[in-house]
């Protein structure tokens, strides 16, 4: 009941000077918009950066031959059994995987008719790629059927430097275990376009079995796994670590520690920039408050003389502050939502495309707005507010009744 | 209108009186120059000074945090764009037309001694270095394996890029014909000490075998483990003969005075080298490292876009305050409505109020982004301090510590930014004065 009466009276008096409160609402909606906006697009770029860290065939766990990541070739290698599955593992259930693919990435050499370029000759059963960036390729021509497939799929810019289309044959030269160079001779089945043109010259590939043909061997050189949910990465990389002793069981952050690096300054990135904000607000917010306390000096006394506690009298001017906070917060968030939704399927920013791909992103950025964000907003607006209030209330509280009645 | 409201404004009567008194000096002397307004309008910021300094606070607030992070983000990307071309690209390259899109071995820059002394005769250019890149395979002597690799033929008594790498201890850079650098990875997997011999084989220029045998002098290591596993460089005659280049190269790379001005300098020049060969263009570092001068674009425009908001919230902050202040004097604005002050001239006393105001925040906001960088230039920020990005840094040609560039036009813009949005936010309550009726707003004080 008492507290019901304060919340009145600070409703109240709030509206007792619309126009001020009106500017401060406005304020305070603007700084949450732009926050719960800014932390979207934020968040949109991490997700972004992480999903293609792992969609770059590293997947959230990977296996490989101890030094292979020094010596990418096929003597760093190891076998894995055809019917292998990662959801028979001990406490890794069906739900929890997204998918697994096994690939022999080895280093080699392409030959058209005209020129000859360095590549990396991946060998990919095609069923099992819809974990990785190569299960989203927009190809011109034809896909790989199965891991059998004989022919090859080169990027675009590839098959520009060497001059080949589809349909046109290609030569593959690549050493084998025993150090002796194997070459045969493809078909080109397709032309692969992405986002990044530097991913397009580097990669070729073809079925899993017709590398492993070429080199005389059964082995792979990796093992990646998806999870469905990143929560679900260490348990699994756990049990993988125990199953494949002996070999790398590496994380995707191992594997491309930039882009690990990134995601994580980002999570510091998105409260530096919701306190740069508000901090900003907050000159107004104390600015308000104390005038509102000031002018309200003999009113005060006048409560605490018929006999308003101290302390009412301090949760009196914290209210105000919450409850005009809480307003703008509301605003601000709902304003941020409608600016979101137009937007939330993706911004389009091909002017950067190269700088772009350089942090890992594509050229279209979708902003993420995750319900944790806005409620963090919402809990540190929230406090911010308080402490704001907490300097003008302790002042109101502490003059006594006589003194504020004469001023 | 304050029927609700006990108690009227914070002004002291003695505060008011001394204002008062300045009003009627500021009317008997107004006549003769604008100095007394100034005096008065500085004195009424100081009837309520914490508010002035809560408002005064927030400029300086934004001023601080945009200028300093420009500051430090312009600091960050001279030295990006210093190490990026100085250690690979150069400020500006001669290639082939076709050499940037379609880099091949027969797409080369002919008549290499007459560019190179054109471009050495220009005023803006501090050095000329010839490049010859291949593909090519790198094996030991054994023959036991070979591993693909990107050979650049460099001239080291010209050559001023390191390359994106560090040499390691223990070697040198290629001096002489004979010697060859590469990736610390690759010296490895080959198997090939310092010291010792290594084949390098390729396609010539018309199509026959390029052979080199080399001795390894040095190892290099950037960082990033793919140039590191397939890279290494060579003496750029061994690479002409191997290859099979007379007199011409790949690209022939420039070292300006100005790295800012290459553009300018890459169309200066465009004309001059075109003549000899007749096949050949200048390439500014902006288009041989587009994705350095995209980072660069897309850094300023979010730090820009960073300020606008900023800027949009201190105005909310700055609006709200002169609301209070001109509610607060209605009766104040009364009293100089009715001895006969113009509305004009009362709205503009408010406006200068806001100007000072809007300079001691801009003052205080300079000065403090001034010391906190003085304190921090000293040592400069190492970007160790975030954590261990060393990788990151390599990548993205960042410096080890990084040191800010007090950036002074982004200063006066800012400056000139707030100045302006703290007229604006004073004026949309100002407005009220025009409105203001003398005996009522005399009355407001009760």
């Amino acid at each position: 009941m008492k507290l019901r009466l304060l919340v009145q009276l600070g409703w109240r008096n709030l509206w007792r000077h619309k126009r001020r409160n009106g500017i401060l609402l406005g304020g305070i909606t603007f700084a949450v918009a732009s926050v719960v906006l800014a932390n979207s697009f934020i968040r949109g770029m991490q997700v972004q950066m992480a999903d293609n860290a792992v969609d770059l065939m590293n997947g959230h766990v990977k296996i490989l031959a101890p030094g292979y990541l020094d010596d990418p070739g096929i003597a760093q290698s190891f076998e894995v059994a055809q019917d292998w599955q990662p959801d028979a593992l001990d406490g890794i259930t069906p739900d929890m995987v997204a998918g697994w693919a096994s690939r022999v990435r080895v280093p080699a050499v392409i030959m058209s008719e005209r020129e000859t370029r360095g590549i990396q000759l991946v060998g990919i059963d095609p069923a099992s790629e819809n974990i990785s960036f190569v299960g989203k390729l927009a190809v011109e021509g034809e896909g790989l059927a199965d891991a059998a497939d004989r022919r090859v799929i080169v990027g675009a810019g590839l098959a520009e430097q060497i001059e080949t289309l589809v349909g046109r044959r290609i030569v593959l030269i690549t050493q084998g275990a025993d150090g002796r160079n194997r070459e045969a001779g493809y078909r080109v089945a397709g032309i692969y376009r992405t986002d990044s043109s530097s991913l397009e010259k580097i990669f070729v590939f073809t079925g899993r079995d017709t590398v492993q043909n070429l080199l005389e061997t059964n082995v792979v050189t990796e093992l990646s796994v998806r999870v469905t949910e990143e929560r679900f990465g260490p348990p699994l990389l756990q049990r993988l670590a125990n199953v494949f002793s002996g070999l790398d069981v590496m994380t995707w952050q191992e594997l491309d520690p930039t882009a690990a690096a990134m995601t994580a300054i980002i999570d510091v990135a998105i409260l530096v920039y919701f306190f740069i904000m508000m901090g900003a607000l907050s000159f107004g917010l104390v600015n308000s408050l104390v005038t509102a306390v000031m002018e309200r000096t003999r009113e005060m006394g006048m409560m605490r003389a018929i006999g308003m506690r101290p302390r009412s009298v301090l949760l009196q001017v914290v209210l105000e502050s919450t409850l005009i906070m809480g307003a703008g917060i509301a605003g601000g968030v709902l304003l941020g939502v409608l600016v979101y939704l137009p937007i939330a399927d993706g911004v389009d920013l091909a002017a950067f495309d190269e700088a772009l791909s350089t942090f890992g992103l594509s050229n279209v950025l979708v902003p993420q707005l995750i319900a944790q964000d806005v409620i963090l907003v919402v809990v540190l607006s929230l406090i911010l507010g308080f402490v704001a209030s907490a300097s003008p209330a302790v002042r109101c509280m502490k003059m006594g009744p006589l003194e504020a009645m004469r001023r | 209108m304050s029927g609700l409201t006990l108690s009227p404004t914070v002004s002291r009567p003695a505060r008011q009186a001394a204002g008062g008194a300045l009003v009627s000096r500021a009317f008997s002397r107004g006549a003769r120059g604008a100095c007394p307004s100034h005096v008065l309008a500085w004195r009424n910021l100081w009837r309520v000074p914490r508010r002035t300094w809560l408002t005064a606070g927030g400029v300086a607030f934004a001023v601080l945090l945009v200028v300093f992070m420009r500051s430090y983000q312009i600091g960050a990307l001279d030295t990006m764009v210093e190490v990026g071309t100085e250690q690979l690209t150069g400020h500006a390259q001669v290639q082939h037309p076709d050499y940037l899109d379609d880099p091949r071995m027969r797409n080369t820059v002919e008549g290499l001694a007459a560019v190179t002394e054109t471009l050495a005769g220009h005023p803006g250019v501090r050095a000329v270095a010839p490049r010859g890149m291949a593909f090519a395979l790198v094996s030991t002597g054994s023959g036991e394996r070979s591993f693909g690799g990107q050979v650049a033929g460099i001239d080291p008594a010209v050559e001023f890029a390191t390359l994106g790498g560090r040499a390691l201890p223990g070697g040198r850079p290629v001096e002489r014909a004979g010697e060859g650098v590469m990736g610390s990875i690759l010296a490895r997997n080959l198997g090939v000490p310092v010291g010792g011999d290594f084949i390098v084989l390729g396609t010539g220029k018309e199509g026959g075998v390029a052979a080199m045998v080399l001795t390894l002098v040095g190892l290099v290591e950037s960082g990033n483990p793919d140039l590191d596993r397939g890279f290494l460089m060579v003496h750029f005659d061994d690479f002409a003969e191997a290859f099979g280049l007379t007199d011409e190269a790949h690209a022939i790379a420039v070292l300006t005075r100005d790295p800012r001005g290459a553009r300018e300098f890459a169309a200066d020049i465009g004309t001059m080298v075109a003549a000899p060969g007749g096949n050949a263009a200048v390439r500014p570092w902006q288009e041989l490292l587009p994705e350095l001068e995209q980072t660069v674009v897309a850094e300023i425009g979010g730090s820009a876009l960073f300020a606008v908001f900023l800027v949009v919230i201190v105005t909310f902050v700055v609006v709200n305050t002169f609301v209070m202040t001109v509610f607060e004097r209605t009766a104040e604005f009364g009293m100089l409505k009715a001895i006969g002050m113009a509305p004009a001239a009362i709205f503009r006393m408010v406006q200068l109020e806001a100007l000072w105001m809007s300079l001691l925040g801009v003052a205080l906001g300079l000065l403090l982004s001034l010391a906190i960088m003085a304190a921090l230039a000293i040592e400069g920020i190492p970007m160790s301090a975030f954590g261990d990005f060393d990788d990151m840094l390599a990548r993205f040609f960042m410096p080890d510590v990084l040191t800010p560039v007090f950036d002074l036009a982004g200063a006066l813009v800012m400056t000139a930014i707030m100045l302006v949005a703290v007229q604006v936010a004073a004026a949309i309550p100002a407005r009220r004065i025009w409105r203001l009726n003398a005996i009522e707003a005399l009355r407001a004080e009760e």
